[in-house]
């Protein structure tokens, strides 16, 4: 705030004050007083408004700057109230009342909402947890009702579709949880990658694709989250699987990296690939891309959520791809 | 024939459980609500010691119960193996369940096939069951015998012996299970996935063939037919 602009702000004063000068200046014009006086009055009063306007500026200046400075310090700004001195006069009381007010109405409604979206995410668990009992009884009744047409209707498929994405609903609400509910200890990476494979070796088999873990052989254990780390492995082979090339069989290689003391994973397949333009915006939330609209079904949502896991866990996760040669995405742990 | 125990409040998933393990050589006996309901802890810890199972399948979820509770207080009681079934996928609940007492822990929906896999293994550890699965002996249509062990993985012809990678135990096992029908590529391969050997189909059309050849080795000839476009079979 400038002297200048408050003057400009608080005019009136200034016509209080040229008013005072010329009513004096007139009654001792009456008086026929000299010449001198009535400069004298004129100074004196002109200063006065001046030094008055300017101390009532100090002030106010001083108690805006410290709001201002105290909500540029702090990340939760509806907070600011809690941070301010003990308001010296009226107007600032009114203010800093005002001000906690509002703090105390948004802390409410913020609060609300983290309870809210915990529950939320509390009833998706159970709802995932719930529907998992009907989708292994469908299981077993395909195991035990085994026949040429059932194979053939593609019903397995289909089971294992409608199980893919109760998965993924699971992950997405625990990935929007506040408080920690994940389990970090020593996992050999090689068995983790193997029951992301197993869990897809329908389609991975039908498809004919080739799988080279020779990479993970030795000095493979990292900490993280097993069925998270499974999760997560999940969504990226299923990526492989979609955007796999028509006319090659897919191949996927998986291998670990050592750089400055970090462990990394890398799941590299020959895949399609993505424009580079694209790469930066993948992990966003419904980005689906040239690739995914091209007749893929992409929800825009696998992705998304592995950034979001792994920045939970502490790992990084990075892509790289080759328009018509593939992808791999790098988890470091 | 074992007796495995089915403790799950879903009827319905519970009888098709036992269905399933009955087809595939058990004993089921699944034990409903209805059963229980009336019952403390205790009581129902009793019933199930009553039952004189071989394995207890264990929902983590029961009504009215805490199945790690169950699961801990049956195991004080008894040896019999434990296996949790839940539809929880946490770290957590398979680290509790495990620190209760249970031998495994399989989460839903689960993968048929793991599931006998885990049973499998666990009846054969508890019980050195080894016998029946770790040998078998093979009389083909020409008359010829030979036998293969699964666990030296050696196989054993009238020739003399040669050894076997495990690849080829796998895929032996397959065949031989299932003497006289055609086993699709996909089949053996799928049954090589479960045992985390991650092949393509190059791989088992050269695994089969060197399989092929070590049974030429030990003067089995022709044993195993290739169906073009449909699979193997043993004969």
């Amino acid at each position: 705030m400038k002297f200048g602009r408050y003057i400009l702000d608080h005019k009136v004063w200034l016509g209080i004050g040229a008013f005072l000068i010329l009513t004096i200046n007139i009654f001792l014009m009456t008086l026929k007083s000299s010449g001198y006086l009535m400069l004298y009055v004129t100074v004196a009063v002109g200063l006065g408004v001046i030094l008055g306007m300017y101390l009532d500026y100090a002030r106010i200046r001083r108690f805006l700057m410290e709001i201002r400075q105290n909500v540029d310090e702090i990340d939760e700004k509806y907070l600011v109230a809690d941070l301010l001195a003990k308001p010296e006069i009226s107007e600032e009381e009114i203010i800093c009342d005002i001000l906690k007010t509002m703090e105390l109405s948004m802390a409410g409604r913020v609060s609300d909402y983290r309870r809210r979206s915990e529950e939320y995410k509390e009833y998706v668990e159970t709802w995932v947890h719930e529907v998992k009992i009907p989708i292994s009884t469908a299981r077993m009744i395909i195991e035990n009702h085994r026949s040429d047409s059932v194979e053939e209707s593609g019903i397995v498929d289909e089971v294992e579709r409608i199980s893919t994405y109760v998965e993924q609903a699971l992950f997405y609400a625990r990935s929007e949880a506040v408080e920690k509910d994940y389990y970090v200890k020593s996992l050999n990476l090689s068995e983790v990658v193997g029951s992301a494979l197993t869990a897809r070796k329908k389609s991975l088999i039908s498809m004919k694709a080739s799988i080279d873990m020779t990479g993970l052989e030795d000095a493979t254990e990292v900490l993280s989250d097993g069925k998270w780390l499974t999760f997560i492995l999940g969504q990226i082979i299923d990526n492989s699987i979609k955007y796999a090339k028509a006319d090659e069989k897919l191949s996927l290689t998986f291998f670990v990296r050592e750089d400055e003391g970090r462990r990394s994973l890398v799941i590299k397949d020959n895949g399609i690939g993505m424009k580079e333009e694209e790469i930066d915006r993948a992990f966003e939330k419904g980005f689906t891309g040239t690739n995914g609209r091209i007749g893929k079904a992409s929800t825009g949502i696998g992705l998304y959520l592995c950034k979001k896991l792994c920045l939970r866990l502490g790992h990084d996760i990075n892509l790289e791809s080759k328009l018509g040669e593939g992808t791999s995405v790098t988890i470091t742990f | 024939m074992r007796t495995i125990g089915i403790l799950e409040d879903d009827s319905k998933l519970g009888s098709e459980l036992k269905l399933f393990l009955e087809t595939n050589g058990y004993v089921g006996r699944f034990i409903s609500p209805s059963q229980y309901s009336n019952l403390d802890e205790e009581g129902l810890i009793s019933l199930l010691l009553g039952e004189n199972l071989d394995l207890l399948l264990l929902d983590v979820g029961l009504p009215g119960f805490n199945g790690l509770h169950i699961c801990k207080a049956f195991r004080a009681k008894s040896q019999v193996p434990i296996i949790m079934i839940t539809s929880d996928n946490s770290e957590l609940t398979e680290l509790l369940s495990i620190t209760n007492g249970a031998d495994d822990f399989i989460p839903k929906p689960f993968n048929t096939q793991i599931l006998l896999a885990r049973i499998g293994r666990i009846l054969d550890r508890v019980y050195n069951e080894t016998k029946s699965t770790d040998e078998v002996l093979i009389k083909t249509e020409s008359g010829a015998e030979f036998s293969v062990e699964f666990l030296k993985g050696r196989l054993l012809g009238p020739d003399g012996e040669i050894d076997l990678s495990k690849n080829e135990i796998q895929i032996l096992k397959v065949l031989t299970g299932r003497k006289g029908e055609v086993v699709s590529r996909n089949e053996i391969i799928e049954a090589l996935w479960d045992n985390q050997a991650f092949v393509d189909d190059n791989t088992l059309t050269v695994n089969m063939t060197r399989i092929k050849s070590k049974l030429e080795k030990v003067g089995i000839k022709d044993a195993i037919e290739t169906r073009r476009g449909m699979g193997y079979m043993l004969s």
